[in-house]
């Protein structure tokens, strides 16, 4: 075997997938696209992309570990673990000291804590509604005629003085924001209220779990920095970043290659 | 018959409202009494010669004959209920000249205090079918029944014995079809059944590719499909502590030492409690860290039905209650007829990765 | 705002000083003695709950099935409604507080579908916002949902406490099953206080409650009136009066001062509508607490009135025989079961709610009734169905509507303004034009 232990890991989500190879104790070459219908030849594809950046081939690689929304299609893995475990684990070994991760995802948001050793004691998930979520923040975002990455522009483009989102549900909140374009308020204002809006549930699903610093964010999400102040306004906490500038969407990809090497560490004592 | 014929036939017998059995003794000109919770003794519609009847949602397409009598907003085991009922699949409890109807006052504590007052309910109730249908629930026809019942008792704790061992030789979604099936069938002819599936069991060899060992407890469930999904991650229920599963069945009740019906009452009274009742939760708690211990469960599994007040007001204080025993816990949120989702499949998964297992 | 010259926990502070606000507004306007009276009561019972804490007498806690005459029938013990401070932090407006509350409650593994006050019940109590209780004294109505804030309640306490168990039915039977338990209640809560029980005591207060009772029904005859003499929201305001005052003097207080608010009101000819009201209504179901100004908007802009709710309905048959301590259990057994807004309607068969709505529609002759399903009512929805078949039959025009009754997140108020107004335009006033 080239350069060491190499396994990888496979993040089938319902938006994107991703791969990463982990290389006996640092993260090699990862990849991330778009998923597609068919989550069998993302995955695939996926994998001979981050093995052709690596100028690896699958014999160099130890072990396979799928996660994420289509982990049950990686046919090529080993095993599959839950997105849980493998944002619990992608976190803590990048950031020792992240004992809670909050995953805001595409279509669902985690919120996992971590003992001292990095083992989940405990995880909370919102599945079922897109409140808090990416997808929350595409649909406003489109209506309101903006990309997502202006959105962080907007945020902090002045003072901060976020509207009042009163609705719970998202596709309430939409007519409630073109009323407020309606009545010109301020963009920058109603960006605000949104990310605020969402942090709020977010916030709520991590308040279940109970947060014990440091307190990382990972997903999409995560690389909205108008969204992690709002919910750093909220938790009145400072989110931990990762170092390196280590692509927080690629935590659960990151965390099923460690896992990997462990499970083939037990399995071949 | 052998354990997969067996199986096979129950699994027939809860698909839909009707089974075969039901069916034959209708049309033998049986009578049918329909009732909903197991906090209702069958033994007196078994001494009134009626088969006792216990309503579920099965074969319930869609609750919208429910729902828009009752609003989306309540309980969808209801609702299905409501539904099929509406829609005629229960109309063999109305074989009669004048179909009877009577709701029974449960005290919501199962205290000594309040026994008298479940007991006159009964009373009543037996009074009520009496009258209504002019014959006599005689003690000798409830010593009958006790006997009867009794027999069935028994056979499901056979059946939970065996899951005690290393490799149960069923599974939960197995042993749920068998409970849910002995509430919708003639009771002797599902003890026979059972003692031809208990012979065959005691020769099985079991399951030992689980990953856990797990008490599935809570909310109504008579939908073995949803620990399918459960056990399909590995976690094997090895007993369902469910209202159509384990608990409503409990002990035999003792014979002949005084009045058959008190003690009936006292043994459905002081069954291990449900949800519904207050000034007990120690005693629930009790027996489910009991039932954890004698199965050699891993950790449980609570499931509560959307809507459900009574489980609510359990739910999150036996996650407090066993977070500090260390009985590791996994809270689920269902829907009736629902079957286990991707998303609860990766709740159970993440629960299994969370014990170790 | 300092309650008894003391600093107490924020929550309690504001709400106290809301309330002040409130009395010194209304001490203005000659056109409040009702709502004068009812908030100036429950400073009052504030004051009485700190001065309990202060003085180290016992607390008994009760929920909203529960009317707490017996528990006065002790010596120097404070009753503390659960729902209180909730209800308090919406009278005064403070409803961010209570949003926050729930929302610990949830936090906390409550799940969302309970019922808002029961959740926020569950947040007081994390909170330790109520004096620690001696005992707890619970009824298993009006609802499930109070079962799962009673239970928890209980596990965050660990005080001692006990169900008096309200059946289905309220026959006589019945009535004799709760009045038996409540007199075995008693030595419970002797225990647990230290206080004695007297039935001197307990004859007094059931004087008290009959005295309550008795402008109470007065007071549901005058609000037949018509124009409605007296402004909408008091009707909402009643339940809170019933579980918070009743055999208490502050509770006759209030009382009378609806009563005769109304009674003068009439005499002088006045209505509470300014320019007169166009239309009337039954309110079916739960308040808009979280905006109780939502009534006076109702009265200005839609010129609508609500004689009558559920929550203000009294029904006939309140009143305690105080010969003996037998007819005195029976009579609270009775109240318990039959008058108490909500748990008399929804406990067992459906008869009760429907009827009491049908006869209210009539002898306070409305154009139409507006249900108002607060999402958490599992009792109250669950019966909607039967209950727009009745409406139907009776001709009576019926508007439903979702919400929730403390959390305004859920359906902003605009909406169910919209609603009514468009109400109102399709189907009311064609109605009476064409009449």
């Amino acid at each position: 075997m080239k350069n060491g232990l190499i396994t990888a890991g496979i993040d089938i989500g319902s938006t994107t997938s991703k791969a990463a190879l982990w290389i006996d104790d640092h993260l090699g070459s990862h990849v991330i696209g778009p998923s597609t219908t068919n989550p069998r030849a993302t995955a695939r594809e996926c994998y001979e992309r981050v093995l052709q950046d690596a100028g690896l081939q699958d014999d160099d690689v130890a072990y396979i570990v799928g996660t994420g929304y289509g982990r049950a299609k990686v046919s090529f893995a080993h095993e599959n673990i839950s997105e849980l475990s493998a944002h619990g684990r992608g976190a803590k070994t990048l950031l020792p000291s992240a004992r809670t991760v909050i995953d805001i995802g595409g279509q669902d948001t985690k919120v996992v804590l971590l003992d001292a050793g990095g083992q989940m004691l405990e995880y909370v998930m919102n599945d079922k509604c897109a409140a808090g979520t990416g997808r929350f923040l595409d649909f406003i975002a489109r209506s309101l005629g903006i990309s997502v990455e202006d959105l962080e522009k907007l945020h902090a483009s002045g003072d901060y003085q976020p509207v009042r989102l009163s609705s719970m549900c998202s596709v309430f909140i939409e007519s409630e924001v073109i009323n407020l374009v309606n009545d010109e308020v301020p963009l920058p204002f109603i960006v605000q209220g949104l990310h605020r809006s969402i942090a709020n549930r977010v916030a709520a699903l991590a308040k279940r779990v109970g947060l014990v610093e440091d307190v990382v964010i990972t997903g999409g999400v995560a690389k909205n920095a108008g969204v992690v102040d709002a919910l750093q306004r909220n938790l009145r906490v400072t989110l931990k970043t990762f170092p390196d500038g280590v692509d927080p969407q690629m935590m659960g990809g990151i965390g099923a290659a460690v896992i990997a090497k462990e499970m083939y560490l037990k399995r071949n004592k | 018959m052998k354990k997969d014929e067996i199986l096979s036939a129950f699994q027939e017998v809860i698909e839909g409202p009707r089974n075969v059995y039901l069916d034959e003794w209708v049309k033998a000109g049986g009578k049918v009494m329909g009732y909903y919770c197991s906090y209702i003794p069958e033994e007196i519609f078994t001494a009134a010669g009626f088969l006792p009847y216990r309503i579920r949602g099965a074969g319930s397409e869609d609750s919208s004959d429910g729902d828009a009598y009752m609003s989306a907003r309540v309980c969808t085991f209801v609702r299905h209920t409501i539904s099929l009922a509406l829609r005629g699949e229960f109309d063999f409890l109305k074989k009669v000249k004048l179909p009877f109807y009577s709701m029974l006052s449960v005290p919501r504590a199962p205290k000594e205090r309040l026994f008298t007052w479940y007991l006159d309910e009964l009373k009543r109730l037996k009074a009520e079918i009496e009258a209504h249908f002019g014959l006599a629930i005689t003690e000798e026809k409830l010593e009958g029944a006790i006997t009867l019942h009794n027999a069935t008792r028994e056979r499901i704790r056979s059946l939970y014995d065996m899951r005690k061992k290393g490799a149960p030789p069923i599974t939960g979604e197995e042993a749920l079809t068998i409970t849910i099936a002995a509430h919708l069938m003639p009771r002797d002819q599902f003890n026979t059944l059972m003692d031809d599936l208990l012979a065959d069991l005691t020769k099985a060899e079991g399951a030992r590719g689980y990953r856990a060992r797990v008490i599935i407890t809570g909310s109504e469930l008579d939908n073995p499909e949803y620990i399918a999904g459960i056990e399909q991650q590995g976690a094997l229920s090895v007993a369902e502590v469910v209202c159509f599963g384990q608990r409503s069945f409990g002990e035999s009740i003792e014979s002949g030492v005084d009045d058959p019906l008190n003690r009936i009452a006292r043994h459905k009274f002081f069954q291990v409690p449900c949800a519904r009742m207050v000034e007990c939760f120690d005693d629930q708690v009790a027996a489910l860290k009991d039932t954890v211990r004698e199965f050699n469960a891993d950790g449980i599994i609570f499931q509560r039905m959307k809507f459900c007040d009574p489980w609510a007001g359990d739910g999150h204080n036996l996650y407090w209650r066993m977070k500090k025993e260390g009985i590791p816990f996994l809270g689920l949120e269902r829907e009736y007829q629902v079957p286990a989702s991707g998303q609860v499949k990766t709740r159970v998964q993440a629960f299994l990765e969370q014990m170790g297992k | 705002m300092a309650i008894l010259g003391k600093e107490r926990q924020e929550d309690w502070e504001v709400v106290y000083e809301g309330a002040t606000g409130l009395i010194d507004l209304y001490q203005e306007d000659p056109e409040s003695k009702g709502m004068n009276a009812i908030v100036g009561g429950f400073r009052v019972l504030m004051d009485g709950m700190f001065a309990a804490m202060d003085e180290g007498r016992p607390v008994v806690w009760h929920n909203c099935g529960c009317s707490p005459e017996l528990i006065r029938g002790l010596e120097g013990v404070q009753t503390v409604p659960i729902e209180l401070l909730t209800v308090l932090q919406n009278l005064v407006g403070e409803v961010d507080y209570t949003i926050a509350l729930i929302d610990e409650a949830e936090a906390h593994g409550v799940a969302p579908e309970v019922c808002s006050i029961d959740k926020a019940a569950v947040g007081t109590v994390l909170n330790d916002l109520y004096p620690e209780p001696a005992c707890m004294l619970y009824h298993n109505t009006p609802c499930d949902s109070q079962i799962a804030a009673i239970k928890s309640l209980t596990e965050l306490t660990k005080k001692p406490m006990r169900l008096m168990d309200v059946p289905y039915l309220s026959g006589d039977r019945e009535v004799q099953y709760l009045a038996k338990q409540l007199r075995e209640a008693i030595p419970f809560l002797e225990e647990h206080t230290g206080r004695k029980f007297s039935w001197d005591r307990f004859h007094e207060v059931c004087e008290e409650s009959n005295r309550t009772a008795k402008y109470l029904r007065d007071w549901n005859e005058l609000r037949r009136h018509i124009p409605c003499p007296q402004v909408s929201k008091l009707v909402a305001l009643n339940t809170a009066l019933l579980v918070a005052f009743s055999g208490d003097p502050e509770g006759t207080a209030i009382a009378k001062a609806f009563h005769d608010e109304a009674r003068e009101r009439i005499e002088r000819g006045e209505s509470t509508i300014e320019g007169g009201e166009l239309y009337r209504a039954v309110w079916y179901q739960d308040p808009v607490w979280f905006d109780l100004q939502f009534y006076d908007w109702m009265e200005s802009e839609l010129k609508l009135v609500i004689p009558m709710d559920l929550f203000g309905y009294y029904a006939p048959e309140a009143l305690i025989d105080t010969s003996t301590p037998e007819s005195m259990l029976e009579g609270l057994a009775r109240k318990d079961l039959r008058v108490l807004p909500m748990s008399r309607q929804f406990k067992g068969p459906i008869d009760y709610y429907i009827d009491d709505y049908l006869r209210m529609c009539t002898d306070y002759k409305v154009d139409f009734a507006i249900f108002a399903g607060h999402v958490a009512c599992k009792h109250g929805l669950g019966g909607i169905g039967l209950f727009r078949e009745a409406s139907r039959e009776a001709d009576i025009p019926l508007l439903y509507f979702e919400f929730d009754m403390f959390d305004p997140r859920v359906t902003p108020v605009e909406t169910i303004q919209d609603d009514i107004t468009h109400y109102i335009e399709d189907v009311v006033r064609p109605r009476k034009e064409a009449a």
